[in-house]
């Protein structure tokens, strides 16, 4: 069919267990050939790229990445990004898993009424990429967040970070003075998405949820009082005191300048 | 699967998976992430695979169908449609020797048309490796490619 090296006489030549003598015919064929040399050149670039880039920064988040299928639905939310200010601007972070009441902060206060709190999970864009955000992941100002919420029955729903200069905003309803209403849906996608800003550092992210509305100011002095406390605290602070029948997920990221 | 041979799995078919995406994408970061979701995505194919000519097969199937997916999604996007071919007149023995041609008319035809085109014309594997690949019968590609010529030969004849 061709005189030249198939695409997968190529990719075989990439294996680990590439035969010696297929090897030795295509570099002969090479010889003669500009374009096959040309290929087999740039496959083997290519190979070298991902064993000393690619697979060092992909290896670890791939042996607990979820299946591909949400990042098919992300590619095709529409990221219109909402006007912030750049000091207002918040991260959001995503955090799955049920969290049981516990104690937290001075004095014992239970942070948590009960078992049933928040399920959330954010989507990040850097670029053309989308990702599902992982606890610890580094970010970077300008890219655009936005995120899924499992509210687990309840109706309302206030979102509020604490940033690494121990600025607390509320995301959502953004610089709302109450939490906001959730339609009556096991999955609510949050509305807008959040560009970065540039502080650096650790940021946490508060998703609080009730039966009822709640005042932010009271969540926001308390996400306030741990940013003033500076950022080993935020980083240590999972959950926060909140009033009776709150429930709350919180999850660290950290915002470093990009590559 | 344990996580051992997530990682055998994944050093030892990365390199290929990588290359063939950036060989379709184009860039990097975006080869980088068309990676993860292929191998993500035949991991468990790639483990089963008796030689190494049927893992390649799946990766090709599966690598190849995602990223002309990215790149027709990459042109639905702010940049205009799939430019037509430049050349009127687009015979099938041009088809076959102008690959920059055959991107750019592929990218503006149904996927089933896309991949095969793509495999055949573009990577050069005869018809009977593309029916291996895309798990069709050999007949199947031999339509596809006569409907692919047909509906790039009417591209063409519009812009010119």
């Amino acid at each position: 069919m061709s005189a030249h090296l198939s695409a997968m006489a190529i990719a075989r030549l990439l294996l680990p267990e590439a035969a010696a003598d297929e090897l030795a015919r295509a570099e002969r064929h090479a010889e003669s050939c500009d374009r096959c040399r040309a290929e087999l050149d740039a496959a083997r670039a290519a190979r070298h790229r991902f064993q000393t880039e690619v697979a060092p920064r992909t290896l670890p988040w791939l042996a607990t990445r979820r299946a591909p299928w949400w990042r098919t639905r992300t590619a095709r939310w529409a990221f219109g990004t909402i006007a912030v200010s750049t000091i207002a601007a918040a991260s959001l972070l995503l955090l799955t898993g049920e969290r049981t009441a516990r104690r937290c902060g001075p004095g014992s206060r239970p942070c948590l009424a009960a078992k049933g709190a928040p399920h959330v999970q954010l989507f990040a864009r850097q670029g053309e990429d989308v990702f599902e955000v992982r606890e610890g992941q580094t970010l970077h100002p300008g890219d655009a967040i936005r995120f899924v919420v499992q509210p687990s029955g309840a109706s309302h729903v206030l979102v509020a970070s604490v940033d690494g200069a121990g600025r607390a905003t509320v995301y959502h309803p953004y610089r709302g003075d109450e939490s906001a209403p959730l339609p009556a849906l096991s999955t609510v996608e949050i509305p807008g998405s959040i560009v970065l800003d540039d502080t650096l550092g650790p940021e946490r992210i508060y998703v609080f949820t009730s039966t009822a509305p709640i005042r932010a100011q009271t969540l926001v002095a308390e996400l306030a009082a741990l940013g003033a406390r500076g950022r080993e605290a935020i980083r240590g602070a999972s959950a926060v005191a909140v009033p009776e029948g709150v429930l709350q997920t919180s999850f660290l990221f950290e915002k470093g300048t990009a590559p | 699967m344990g996580e051992d041979r997530l990682t055998e799995l994944y050093r030892a078919y990365g390199p290929a998976i990588y290359w063939r995406c950036h060989r379709l994408l184009g860039d990097r970061a975006a080869a980088e992430d068309a990676t993860q979701e292929t191998f993500m995505r035949v991991y468990r194919h790639l483990d089963r695979a008796p030689d190494a000519d049927e893992a390649l097969r799946w990766i090709f199937r599966v690598a190849t169908n995602y990223c002309l997916n990215e790149l027709r999604a990459r042109r639905s996007r702010p940049e205009p449609h799939a430019e037509p071919p430049e050349r009127a007149g687009v015979s099938p023995e041009k088809l076959h020797a102008d690959r920059d041609l055959v991107q750019r008319i592929a990218g503006a035809l149904p996927e089933k048309l896309r991949a095969v085109a793509w495999l055949h014309l573009v990577d050069e594997l005869n018809q009977e490796e593309v029916a291996r690949i895309l798990g069709i019968s050999r007949r199947t590609v031999v339509n596809r490619l006569a409907e692919f010529t047909e509906k790039a030969q009417k591209i063409a004849r519009r812009a010119a």
